[in-house]
């Protein structure tokens, strides 16, 4: 065959690939969002559950997701830039660096579920936190800190080696050269990756199912003192997320509408994650901008 | 002329590999001191010995001395980073900070702890001044520093390094980014720091280190085969390889 016929062939084949790839996407997406979105108004995103009857909302499930998405953000950000830090710029090459790698990558490609067990383990059982928001906040970080760390090595790694060079040759230390010249030029990279990670987080339910627990009390949102057991910002309530929820209603709901209120929960699910995605991109290039001052 | 660097029996090893053979040689202060030779001579390499700069490549390996002034800056009681304040450098490609011309200049200053406003726009203005680089941006110091040329931008790095106070001046092939014009300017720039500063810089360009330098250090395969006067190295060479490399028959 000619090369050009060659050439022809590999590109037309790419390109039904990627079209079919799109067309999943937009089928799925779709498929959700069409089913789901009739159901979703201010009542349902902000009424309880009910068990029995119909109209049951997903308020306190939604609340739960995102404050656990914060609790998590918050253990695992320092960690994740801790350990991104040491890696890329720390790290001598040898056995050490090689080992602490290879745990990192066997530590993300851990099936959830299996996550899920240990944090009921370790963070339920031994540590006795019980089925609360900060065993699934600790569980989580388990499942996201390979990412986190991954992704602030990359931010670093992406830093040209010359702004680096330029700054330890005005005699600043290396410390100070990694937070004022290489982190902020890493910001873009780290953000974008943070946003996405939390996406993952978000509709993540297995790794929940066992440690954030199943249930959530009667939550009374007049009350924010941290401490009390009715409050919703309390960490060591137990709390169902909508990932969870969805998929408990969708396995034993008996309400009516189980079907509808699965259906709108999930679109709410996709249409909160997209919306991590655009504003992670978004963000990050407009980050980017004013951190390279380019027009 | 004092001597103000001073470098006795320098061995560099990268791993295995010896890319500095017992290097020896006294550079004078407030003159223009020129590397050159053909491409992994190790000009580069002994340039950056000078601020340690070879730090930072695992493997490296030094015997020897360095004095730059007073100090044996090999010396276990060494602060690289007093080190590196006092021997500045530029490098092949400009590299501002992504940030503002402004917060180039003063980027150095403000981490060894000046804080103060009016402090620091002096210490900007003096080495823009210094550099040749404030006329043409002393009306928008607020811009990025990646939207001015080349040349400005590796006037800029010259202004970053002057801020920080140094008393050398390492040029590591500043000008082999730059067109002919941009060149001309850093070369004309040089030779005013020359009053000021002790100049070393590594060149490609034989007749940049011809026009611009005091000394010349002529380098092959890692060793120093001659050091004089510039004018004399070029014009009457004792070394038939010198005079090999000066005419173009290799390199």
């Amino acid at each position: 065959m000619k090369p050009r016929t060659v050439d022809k062939i590999a590109t037309g084949i790419i390109m039904a690939v990627a079209g079919f790839i799109i067309l999943l996407l937009a089928g799925f997406l779709s498929y959700i969002i069409i089913r789901g979105f009739g159901h979703i108004s201010f009542d349902f995103l902000t009424s309880p559950p009910q068990t029995f009857r119909e109209g049951g909302g997903i308020g306190p499930q939604l609340f739960n997701s995102l404050f656990l998405l914060v609790l998590t953000m918050i253990i695992t950000i320092p960690l994740g830039l801790g350990a991104g830090i040491y890696m890329s710029e720390y790290a001598k090459p040898g056995r050490l660096t090689d080992f602490i790698r290879l745990t990192v990558e066997v530590l993300s490609s851990f099936p959830s579920i299996v996550v899920g067990l240990f944090g009921l383990l370790v963070f339920v059982n031994v540590f006795e936190f019980g089925f609360s928001l900060f065993s699934g906040a600790l569980a989580l970080t388990v499942f996201n800190l390979p990412l986190m760390v991954r992704i602030t090595e990359q931010g670093l790694r992406s830093v040209p080696r010359e702004q680096k060079e330029a700054s330890l040759a005005l005699g600043i230390s290396k410390w100070k050269t990694i937070t004022s010249v290489m982190l902020p030029m890493a910001v873009p990279v780290i953000l974008t990756g943070t946003i996405l990670a939390s996406g993952r987080v978000f509709g993540e339910a297995a790794a929940l199912l066992f440690t954030a627990g199943m249930s959530s009390p009667r939550l009374d949102f007049t009350n924010w003192n941290p401490l009390d057991p009715t409050s919703p910002l309390n960490p060591f309530r137990p709390a169902e997320t909508l990932a969870v929820h969805i998929w408990k209603i969708n396995s034993e709901g008996v309400a009516p509408d189980a079907r509808e209120i699965a259906a709108g929960a999930s679109a709410v699910l996709v249409m909160t994650v997209l919306s991590f995605n655009l504003i992670a991109r978004w963000l990050g290039r407009m980050v980017y901008r004013k951190f390279t001052s380019s027009r | 002329m004092q001597v103000l660097i001073d470098i006795k029996n320098l061995d560099l090893f990268y791993g295995e590999f010896q890319a500095l053979k017992k290097v020896s040689m006294s550079i004078p202060e407030k003159a223009i001191t020129a590397f050159i030779g053909p491409s992994g001579c190790g000009k580069s390499t002994l340039l950056r010995t000078l601020n340690r700069m070879n730090d930072m490549i695992p493997g490296t390996r030094i015997e020897g001395s360095i004095r730059v002034g007073d100090t044996d800056i090999y010396g276990s009681d060494v602060d690289v980073e007093t080190l590196r304040k006092k021997v500045g450098m530029v490098f092949q490609q400009p590299n501002p900070f992504p940030k503002s011309i402004y917060d180039n200049v003063a980027y150095g200053p403000r981490l060894h702890g000046v804080t103060k406003k009016h402090e620091l726009d002096e210490i900007v203005e003096k080495s823009l001044r210094s550099a040749a680089l404030w006329d043409e941006v002393k009306d928008h110091l607020k811009r990025s520093a990646l939207s001015i040329s080349g040349g400005q931008q590796q006037r800029l790095c010259i202004a970053r390094a002057l801020a920080v106070n140094p008393d050398v001046l390492l040029m590591d092939e500043a000008t082999s980014a730059l067109d002919p014009i941009s060149t001309l300017k850093i070369e004309e720039l040089a030779q005013e720091l020359k009053d000021r500063y002790t100049i070393v810089m590594v060149t490609h360009n034989m007749h940049q280190a011809a026009r611009v330098s005091n000394q010349t250090v002529f380098f092959l395969n890692g060793e120093v085969i001659e050091y004089a006067d510039t004018e004399k190295l070029f014009s009457n060479p004792t070394d038939q390889r010198t005079e090999d490399y000066i005419s173009g028959r290799f390199g």
